[in-house]
């Protein structure tokens, strides 16, 4: 036996308090008779000839004491260490990944397996023979007594949704099984296998029991863990599926909107149906399709109308294929938000130029002088000049002053004598991955003086000279910030002269309001992400205001001052991101909850079962290792608190019925 | 598992509360009885106790802080972190583990390239032996975060969620960051103890060369290496290309502390793919996985270049130099100078040397400076004396084009200027080109002459002299001092009325005679006439005297009566006399031209002296050459640089002699002293011109590409990706292409990757590259109608080694942004990975112990009551105690702005009756 809260002991300090209550006399009013001093004595007598009459005289104290010293071995939570029989551990690997939603369920098998039939009409889909199979599995004749069930679904993530012993918690986990959901993502099997090989190292005996589909991509389990694996296949394997496996919106050079659209056929049957469109809800003309067996079809689309911002495509036929989740597929047209940018300094035409090119940017310019902090600017850019308190915004800083700077400058570099031979400590010697430096070549860029700033905290480095760094940016918080350590101007840097700059420039602005580094171009995938992430939305600075309506018209408004982790994105499709400075609309983006990732369409696609997959079964291939039935043991913890504390309750009862008797 | 928001764990112990009227009634009935004195509190105080125990018993449950604890363990067992790291960092999880609470489960998760469960979640308080490690060459962050997130208890378990994340945070592949945007790893709280840096080691840390080169040129190889402390080893390199494979450098090195720079140059690359292997071998490095690495460039056909000499064979020796260096060179003179585009687009950059302004057409300067801005090609343009400020460029595109302004340095601008205007009054300057007697080219000279004197500064001085067979002054040379003194040289000048002959010899040598009289730093005459001189004259001589004496003259011809020979002699004139020489057919132009030159007056264009160039940028174009041998030059044009021009060589008074630019999408480049002339007589034939000259050309020349195709290769380490995207003019995308790449392994096979279409104009694919090596690879766009051949490039995409090996600090930022997004600490010690403190939300909780407890403290209380037996005066005097110590309490209080703020939870304070009355 041991105790889990030792700790509790010293509760044993209530018995000493209830002991140290029994030296003081109780208080009572004395009113001397003569009869009291003839049977005082009497009594007095008697009690000390008879242990019954001891106890009965101090039976109320040792009650209390009991019930005190009860009280704190119940909290010192006193366990038995015994061994448990147990049995196998057996996991259930449910498989509920899109394609088992795949209408090709097996409904003879479900039946056989104590299913009740699909009416008429009604789809039967692989989840659901999945579902009948485990139930009937669970029921089975192979589980014995002790034997232990994780049920695990199995996704894009693997997840424990219930485990038991049997024969006690079967109810439970029929329950966990019969209440599995398809989700709108693939199947990485090789995290559910870790994970299932992980849940039944320290079994006894550990078995994974796999129900599936077999559609995922077997190239991603590189080293299946050494686990007794049984797969069990469900569905009829059919192929007959088509998706619309890409769907992008670009803008031409004249402004005109042009869609790419690739149905594909993972069938071996030539079909035909039709695409529809829907341009920001409105329906367009229906495309023709007709795909060859295991073909595609890709359109080029054009005469939208310019404003567009969201694009569906719907593939549609007659009979429907097996899965209609990939059938759907959505597309954003991204526009660059207006973005307000105070320019406070303004040395050169150049960063000027630079930032006004930047798309979607408004720069406002002006000096130190006449710097209000109130403006209502999304970025502010300094130029060898800082408030004295941090702006309410995303900044830049550019040559920062030795004094009243955000960051610590420590001194300068620049060229110098070192010994014999002349060096420039300024120049770049390290150029790290950054946002900042997409398509910027830095390739003969020099700098002939910086300052020599000390890398704060919250900042990470960009590009540094040998000593200190030159570029870095970071979150201050509450806002973003970059720091170019050195003036830009000539001759410090040829900064300038180069074709870089601009973009680097704008590739800044864009990275401190929260912009990819596209410069606003429209870049197929931008804003996707697969349903069930959250969505993180950076308002602007001067955002009051952020509306999210998702794809089920649901409309959810949140507090424009801080950053928005939304989480309701379950349903594919595009969610419209909405900021408001008081009512004014000042940013619209389209996000886009997208099924299909690109370049992976067959892992969900591709209904056909993947004979890799069957192949991880161990139990019924070539190295099967038969599985070891009948209970074993297995030490666990007995607490039996409760016990004590039903004691107590029955020494109270009886210390007041005693007390009062 | 997951258990309802609050409620009972046990429910049917409920019916012990039937206890409660029980012991009521036993209560009751004393109290009637008076046999004992049990008191009201007694019973209330039982009734308690009982309570508490059966609701502990029923094991209720009420939302609160997390009291339990589900840990993941994720250890970092990378090659990225050292083996000793690696080994403390275990012993630390399993001191963790043994710091764990009764209720607290652990996990522990490992993990490399991939993640690995080491440890089911669990009780378990030790974790003596551990199993296979992952794979080490990568660091995938975020595959370990999801595997460690599945591992951890549902969201709604009421058990504090955390993952420990024992590591550097240098991630190689996924996204730490975005992974927790995942629902399995929402809510949880990510707690690091950042492991130190790897030890560092001798390593190629950056190895690059041009990705796109031209036959003929040679490769020039930057490398980066580190060492963590001085010490000596080899760097070799190696060329592949073709079927060649050999070693074109092996030096021993010293490697001060610390990162160094080096540049390996090749010598000239034939056509096609070269890759390039460095190996860095020092005795004794712990790690040798990134002492190789690797790059490649691709090796297009010669460069073309058109050189157009304004004198022929002006610039032979460019054309020489250009020639060795494998350059394609074809010549022209400036009046050949095609405008079409495709023409043009033939040459990769066009050299002008000592082209004259007038020599090139408007449209021929616009199609140069389209060639350069939009067609991104170069232009290399070299002085003399018939160019910039002395070739008429000024307000011309081509000057636009140039990263210099013709305008000589605004230093002598402050400096004094005398100005006398020679106007020719003949009776020929009554004649009109356009029959309006309102623009005789008298009234336009007149008006022009006003116009150049209004431009004039405070403090110059101007004269002006009126000719026919003499001259006279029409006014005498004056000081500036304000407006009244324009005005006053304005209206003698609108008193000059045309009549007589024309001797231009008289009329220079009155104004040189009174001009010299004069003080000023500059000096200048401008010449107009519509006339000739009727006879010989000595012109030269008295030019030169004008030069002696410091006046400088501009020569102004207008209309179309002055014959080809004056003409010539005029710009001799100019030449001779350092100006610069104007001739219009329509007197229109006359006020321009005359306020143009009054503005260059006095400004020298020419410097001639000799000086040796001094390196100010050490450019491209300069590379490889030393300052201090640098030939001497004897003269140049002077010019001012532009701002976001680059100056590479300046003379010794500062003033450009190299300088640079982008421009557009193209890039240009200024050579102000001659090719070979006076100027560069040394410098023609020098080694350094040799060298010169194809460097800054080759500058100038735009990167070899395919028009209308882009091809972005990028990898992890374990895969590239290729993006292809091809267009016929930007934002014009070519679609429903059949797109190939064909890659090249670095073992020597080769693989055929489809590349679809994903968007318009842009087709996608990936390839396994897991080898570091160069990946060379052929993109190709064909018309799936016919098989034409549409586009192809070829590229290449180098690992240089696994990004696991590369040279990089802890990345802390990534860390401590994981611990700041989830809420997490940094930790220290083991036994902080169990601390409870949490934002998350409450969530049902077991309260038995404190009910047990509640019981426990309740029936002492119970006990003392009926011991002690408190009258009603105990509990008043008890009262009136307590509210003693409060009135004290308040005392202490400090008052006024140090009393302790009203918590925020009371709300605001209720305004008193004083508050009302006020």
């Amino acid at each position: 036996m041991s105790l889990l809260s030792p700790w509790a002991l010293a509760w044993a300090a209530a018995a000493a308090a209830i002991l140290g209550l029994y030296f003081l006399k109780p208080r009572s009013r004395r009113v001397e008779v003569s009869s009291t001093w003839l049977w005082q004595g009497v009594l007095r007598e008697e009690s000390a000839r008879s242990p019954v009459q001891w106890l009965k005289r101090h039976l109320l104290l040792l009650l209390q004491l009991l019930i005190a010293l009860l009280a704190m071995f119940a909290l010192a939570r006193p366990a038995l260490n015994q061994l448990q029989p147990v049995g196998r551990t057996v996991v259930l690997g449910m498989d509920v990944s899109a394609a088992m939603l795949a209408n090709d369920g097996d409904s003879a098998a479900g039946a056989a397996a104590g299913a009740a039939a699909p009416a008429a009409g009604q789809t039967y889909t692989r989840l659901d023979e999945a579902r009948a199979r485990a139930l009937a599995f669970l029921r089975g004749p192979e589980f014995r007594a002790g034997d232990r069930v994780i049920v695990m679904r199995l996704a894009d993530r693997a997840e424990v949704v219930a485990q038991g012993t049997l024969p006690d918690d079967l109810p439970r986990l029929q329950a966990a099984v019969g209440g599995l959901r398809a989700v709108a993502a693939e199947l990485d099997l090789s995290q559910g296998l870790e994970v299932a090989g992980g849940l039944t190292s320290t079994a006894r005996v550990g078995q994974l029991v796999l129900f599936t589909g077999g559609v995922a991509d077997p190239q991603r389990v590189t080293r299946p863990p050494e686990l007794n694996i049984t797969v069990i296949p469900v569905g009829k394997g059919q192929a007959d599926n088509q998706a619309v496996t890409a769907l992008a919106a670009r803008r031409t050079a004249t402004g005109d909107l042009e869609v790419f659209v690739r149905v594909r056929n993972f069938g071996d049957q030539p079909v035909q149906g039709a695409l529809q469109l829907r341009v920001d809800g409105q329906a367009a003309q229906p495309q023709p399709v007709a795909l060859p067996a295991g073909g595609s079809q890709p359109l080029v689309l054009t005469e939208f109308p310019t404003t567009a911002s969201v694009v569906e495509a719907t593939f549609v036929r007659d009979p429907p294929d097996l899965l209609l989740l990939d059938n759907q597929a959505t597309a954003a047209v991204t526009v660059p938000p207006l973005r307000k940018v105070l320019l406070v300094g303004g040395r050169s035409d150049q960063l000027e130029r630079a930032l006004r090119a930047v798309p979607g940017v408004e720069l406002t310019k002006t000096d130190p002088q006449r710097f209000d902090p109130k403006g209502g600017y999304d970025v502010y850019v300094f130029e060898g000049w800082f408030p004295p308190a941090p702006p309410p915004g995303h900044w830049l800083l550019i040559d920062p002053p030795s004094s009243q700077s955000p960051v610590h400058v420590g001194g300068a570099l620049g060229r110098r004598t070192d010994g014999a031979r002349e060096v420039n400590d300024a120049q770049i010697v390290r150029v790290l991955p950054s946002p900042l430096l997409q398509g910027v070549d830095l390739t003969g860029v020099g700098v002939q003086e910086a300052k020599k700033v000390d890398l704060p905290d919250w900042a990470e480095e960009v590009v540094a000279a040998r000593t200190a760094p030159l570029i870095f940016m970071g979150y201050p918080r509450p806002y973003r910030a970059a720091v170019f350590a050195f003036d830009l101007r000539p001759p410090t840097t040829n900064l300038f002269g180069r074709v870089g700059f601009p973009v680097l420039i704008a590739n800044t602005i864009n990275w401190l309001s929260g912009e990819g580094t596209d410069g606003g171009e429209q870049t197929p995938g931008e804003g996707r992400f697969t349903p069930g992430d959250a969505l993180l939305i950076q308002p602007l600075p001067r955002a009051t205001r952020v509306e999210i309506q998702t794809p089920a018209r649901r409309a959810y408004r949140f507090d424009g001052n801080q950053p928005v982790r939304f989480v309701d994105t379950e349903r594919p499709g595009a969610y419209t991101v909405t900021q408001f400075a008081g009512d004014l609309e000042i940013v619209r983006r389209v996000y886009v909850a997208s099924v299909l990732r690109p370049g992976r369409e067959d892992a969900l696609a591709d209904l056909r079962p993947k004979p890799e997959v069957a192949a991880l079964s161990t139990t019924a291939g070539a190295q099967a290792q038969p599985p070891v039935f009948g209970p074993g043991r297995e030490t666990s913890f007995a607490e039996w608190w409760r016990l004590l504390g039903v004691l107590a309750l029955v020494g109270l009862l009886a210390e007041w019925w005693w007390f009062h008797r | 598992m997951t258990g309802p928001p609050a409620g009972f764990a046990s429910p049917f112990f409920l019916v012990l509360l039937l206890a409660l009227p029980v012991i009521y009634l036993l209560g009751r009935r004393a109290r009637r009885d008076r046999r004992t004195r049990a008191w009201p509190a007694s019973l209330w105080l039982r009734l308690g106790t009982v309570a508490c125990l059966v609701l502990a018993l029923a094991g209720l449950r009420l939302p609160a802080p997390p009291r339990e604890a589900a840990t993941v363990f994720v250890l970092d067992l990378s090659d990225s972190v050292s083996a000793d790291v690696r080994d403390g960092a275990k012993v630390w999880v399993r001191q963790a583990l043994a710091q764990a609470g009764p209720d607290d489960r652990a996990a522990i998760v490992t993990f490399g390239r991939d993640a690995r469960v080491e440890l089911p979640l669990g009780h378990t308080r030790d974790h003596p032996v551990w199993g296979d490690p992952p794979l080490p060459d990568a660091s995938d962050v975020a595959g370990a975060l999801r595997l460690a997130g599945s591992l951890l208890p549902p969201a709604q378990s009421g058990v504090l969620r955390r993952i420990v994340l024992l590591s550097d945070g240098n991630e190689n592949e996924g996204e730490a960051q975005r992974s927790l945007l995942q629902p399995a790893l929402r809510d949880v709280q990510v707690a690091v103890l950042a492991l130190p840096l790897r030890q560092q080691d001798a390593a190629i840390a950056g190895f690059a060369v041009p990705p796109a080169l031209r036959s003929g040129e040679p490769a020039e190889l930057r490398l980066g290496l580190t060492s963590p402390a001085a010490q000596s080893g080899t760097l070799r390199v190696w060329a592949q290309g073709g079927t060649i494979n050999q070693l074109v450098y092996e030096q021993p090195l010293d490697l001060p502390a610390g990162p160094t720079e080096l540049t390996v140059a090749t010598g000239a690359l034939t056509e096609g793919s070269w890759a390039f292997k460095a190996q860095l071998a020092v005795d004794g490095d712990p790690r040798t996985e990134n002492n190789e690495s690797w790059t490649y460039t691709i090796v297009g056909p010669a460069a073309r270049v058109l050189l157009v000499e304004g004198v022929p064979n002006e610039a032979g020796t460019v054309r020489d130099a250009l020639d060795a260096a494998g350059i394609q060179v074809e010549r022209m003179r400036p009046q050949q100078l095609p405008v079409q585009a495709d023409r043009l687009g033939a040459f990769e950059a066009i050299v002008l040397a000592n082209v004259h302004g007038a020599d090139l057409r408007r449209d021929q300067m616009q199609a140069l400076k389209r060639y350069v801005a939009e067609s991104g090609r170069g232009l290399v343009l070299i002085g003399g004396e018939r160019t910039f400020g002395l070739g008429e460029y000024a307000d011309t595109p081509l000057e636009e084009t140039l990263p210099v302004t013709v305008q000589p340095p605004e230093r002598e601008q402050a400096s004094s200027l005398a100005l006398v205007l020679v106007v020719d009054r003949s009776g020929s300057m009554s004649g009109s080109d356009t029959g309006d007697r309102r623009t005789t080219r008298m009234e336009l000279a007149k008006e022009g002459a006003i116009q150049a004197v209004e431009t004039l500064k405070e403090g110059d001085q101007v004269g002006v002299v009126s000719f026919d067979y003499s001259p006279r002054w029409v006014a005498e040379v004056r000081t500036i001092r304000g407006p009244a003194d324009v005005r006053a040289v304005a209206d003698r000048i609108a008193t000059v009325q045309p009549d007589g002959g024309t001797d231009i010899y008289s009329a220079l040598d009155y104004a040189h005679r009174g001009l010299q009289q004069v003080q000023a730093r500059a000096k200048h005459i401008i010449l107009l006439t519509d006339g000739e001189q009727g006879s010989p004259a000595p012109f030269v001589p008295l030019i030169n005297a004008m030069r002696r004496s410091g006046i400088t003259l501009s020569t102004v011809g207008v209309s179309g009566d002055i014959g080809s020979r004056a003409q010539a002699d005029m710009q001799d004139w100019a030449r001779r006399g350092q100006g610069r020489y104007y001739f219009t057919n329509t007197a229109r132009d006359v006020p321009r031209i005359m306020t143009q030159e009054a503005r260059l007056a006095g400004r020298s264009f020419v410097q001639e002296r000799d000086f040796k160039p001094r390196l100010v940028t050490a450019a491209p174009a300069v590379r490889g050459l030393i300052p201090n041998d640098f030939p001497s030059l004897h003269g140049y044009v002077r010019v001012s640089p532009r701002a976001g021009a680059e100056t590479v060589l300046t003379s010794d008074q500062e003033e450009v002699i190299l300088a640079e630019w982008q421009y557009g999408l193209g890039r240009s480049l200024v050579w102000t002293a001659d090719a070979q002339g006076e100027w560069s007589s040394d410098w023609a034939d020098s080694d350094a011109a040799k060298r010169l000259w194809p460097q800054a050309v080759r500058w100038t020349m735009p990167a070899p590409s395919t028009p209308g195709l882009q091809v972005a290769i990028a990898g992890d380490g374990a895969q590239a990706g290729v993006v292809v995207e091809s267009f016929d003019a930007p934002g014009q995308y070519r679609n429903s292409l059949q797109t190939v790449a064909d890659v090249a392994l670095p073992d020597g096979t080769s693989q055929r990757v489809p590349l679809p279409q994903s968007a318009p104009g842009r087709y996608e694919g990936h390839f396994p590259a897991p080898t570091p090596g160069v990946y060379f690879v052929q993109v190709t766009q064909s018309d799936p109608q016919n098989g034409r051949l549409v586009a192809r490039q070829t590229t290449g995409y180098a690992l240089p080694h696994l990004p696991e090996y590369a040279v990089n600090p802890a990345n802390r930022v990534l860390l401590e942004r994981l611990t700041a997004e989830t809420g997490g600490p940094l930790l220290s010690k083991p036994g902080d990975s169990w601390v409870k403190t949490t934002q998350q939300p409450w969530q049902a909780q077991p309260v038995w112990p404190e009910l047990l407890g509640a019981a426990l403290v309740l029936f002492v209380a119970d006990v003392a009551v009926r011991r002690l037996r408190p009258t009603r005066r105990d509990f008043a005097f008890a009262g009136s105690v307590a509210a003693g110590v409060r009135r004290l309490g308040r005392r202490l209080t400090p008052a006024g702005p140090f009393r302790r703020p009203r918590p925020p939870w009371r709300g605001p304070r209720r305004p008193s009756l004083a508050d009302r009355v006020q």
